[in-house]
């Protein structure tokens, strides 16, 4: 054997370099989203280089993008205007209600009740780099523990949820996107006032989301808009996506739905972190 | 043609820079070309000895410490690619912009494929389907990706003509 491996030195090296690979593969498998210090330390200066590249790249790409698109963001802007004078109307009618819930809230204070929105702060962050993989959507921000984002805390942009941190470094964090995640996410969906429907959902593993309602009797339809719904890790009332099918499953008896999320994961610029501090 | 660590390195860097930062911001139809692919394909082509397989490990590495969520994916991948252009590259023409591309489009396709069987293997969830639509894509771009380098790399050989009819 000795011998053999003797005269065979680059086969030998050809191996044990690819076996490396592997061991090292199944031993970050086994300590998922835990970084090497080596490697949370490289991650720390690449994305020092990054910053100040990615926003310069951004920002030409922005000024492009709104030189080709100018009809449309026009266009865009008299939608928003009569979205405003209808969101007008909707503050009136919410201006009812603003007393009974500063009722409540007298009344939490007596309980002594910490409610989710005071339980959590945010940071807001750029993102400086994005998988060049195209089909993974896993990408790196600019605020890291030094700013409070903690990992596991959840991401989310002006359209819905994002993901969650994957991996925290001093000034830099890694999110995965909802779409890319192994676990599953537990989601509830408003049909009227009275009445919500809880269920759990997953990446579909072709860039949209699947799940299915936890009551088969669920009446959930087309169009549906999804939130989460507080177990787990994600705390409760972010958008996730709409429905654009569902499908009742004969074998498992169970009402499966296909969701088209909220959050357009290819073109992410600046993202909200949630911290439960 | 001899290619120097002291060149190679900063230009894997360089690209690596360009791909997580630049490129995202400027792709076409939610893709972008594989630019650290198409490197590592055209050292392991065209340069001498290991060092398309020691930058391919070495990059793949920083690859996976950035974007994967685990580490050792995308290097045995770039490990396995230029292993197979080293051992194969003796059989090709290597001036010919059709061999270079035909090479192209093999890693292209081999890359996607390995890096979708063994994220499969670790638990990923991605469809086959969805890799398979963006092939391609992915295949257009990393081509024009490759043949912008073959030139590049045969106008550089034309600066040392003791090189050119090697």
């Amino acid at each position: 054997m000795k011998k053999w491996l003797r005269e065979h030195v680059v086969i030998t090296v050809l191996i044990a370099v690819a076996l490396a690979l592997v061991i090292l593969l199944v031993t970050s498998f086994l300590h998922l989203g835990n970084s090497s210090p080596i490697g949370r330390g490289l991650i720390g200066v690449i994305t020092t280089i990054q910053e100040p590249v990615s926003n310069a790249a951004s920002g030409v790409s922005n000024g492009i993008r709104n030189l080709l698109s100018f009809r449309s963001i026009a266009k865009e802007n008299e939608r928003l205007r009569e979205e405003v004078a209808e969101l007008k109307q909707e503050v009136i009618v919410h201006q009812f209600s603003e007393q009974e819930l500063e009722e409540l809230r007298q009344l939490s204070q007596v309980l002594n009740y910490e409610s989710v929105k005071n339980s959590q702060s945010y940071v807001t962050g750029d993102v400086i780099a994005m998988d060049g993989a195209n089909w993974f959507n896993i990408f790196t921000i600019n605020v890291g523990t030094d700013q409070g984002v903690e990992k596991d805390a959840m991401v989310i942009n002006g359209d819905g949820l994002v993901g969650r941190v994957y991996e925290a470094g001093r000034d830099w964090a890694k999110i995965i996107s909802i779409i890319d995640e192994m676990n599953s996410v537990s989601f509830q969906v408003f049909r009227d006032s009275n009445e919500s429907y809880l269920g759990v959902l997953t990446g579909d593993g072709i860039g949209g989301l699947r799940g299915y309602m936890l009551d088969s009797e669920a009446s959930v339809i087309e169009g549906d808009t999804v939130v989460t719904s507080g177990i787990g890790i994600y705390p409760a009332g972010i958008v996730i996506g709409k429905i654009s099918e569902v499908v009742v499953n004969t074998d498992s008896l169970l009402k499966e739905i296909i969701l088209e999320p909220t959050v357009d994961f290819k073109n992410i610029q600046k993202v909200m972190v949630l911290s439960g501090k | 043609m001899k290619f120097k660590y002291r060149f190679i390195i900063p230009l894997y860097l360089v690209v690596f820079f360009l791909q997580s930062t630049i490129f995202p911001q400027f792709d076409l139809f939610s893709c972008t070309p594989n630019l650290l692919l198409c490197l590592t394909v055209m050292v392991s082509l065209r340069s001498e000895g290991y060092m398309g397989l020691v930058m391919g490990i070495a990059i793949g590495l920083v690859q996976d410490i950035f974007f994967g969520q685990m580490i050792g994916i995308a290097a045995l991948c770039y490990y396995c690619l230029a292993l197979l252009i080293l051992l194969t590259k003796h059989l090709i023409y290597k001036n010919s912009v059709t061999s270079v591309l035909f090479i192209g489009a093999i890693s292209t396709v081999g890359y996607s494929f390995l890096y979708w069987g063994v994220s499969a293997i670790m638990g990923s969830s991605y469809h086959l389907l969805y890799m398979a639509k963006m092939l391609p894509q992915l295949l257009i771009y990393n081509s024009v990706v490759i043949l912008i380098m073959h030139v590049l790399i045969r106008r550089q050989e034309h600066k040392y003509p003791e090189d050119r009819y090697v």
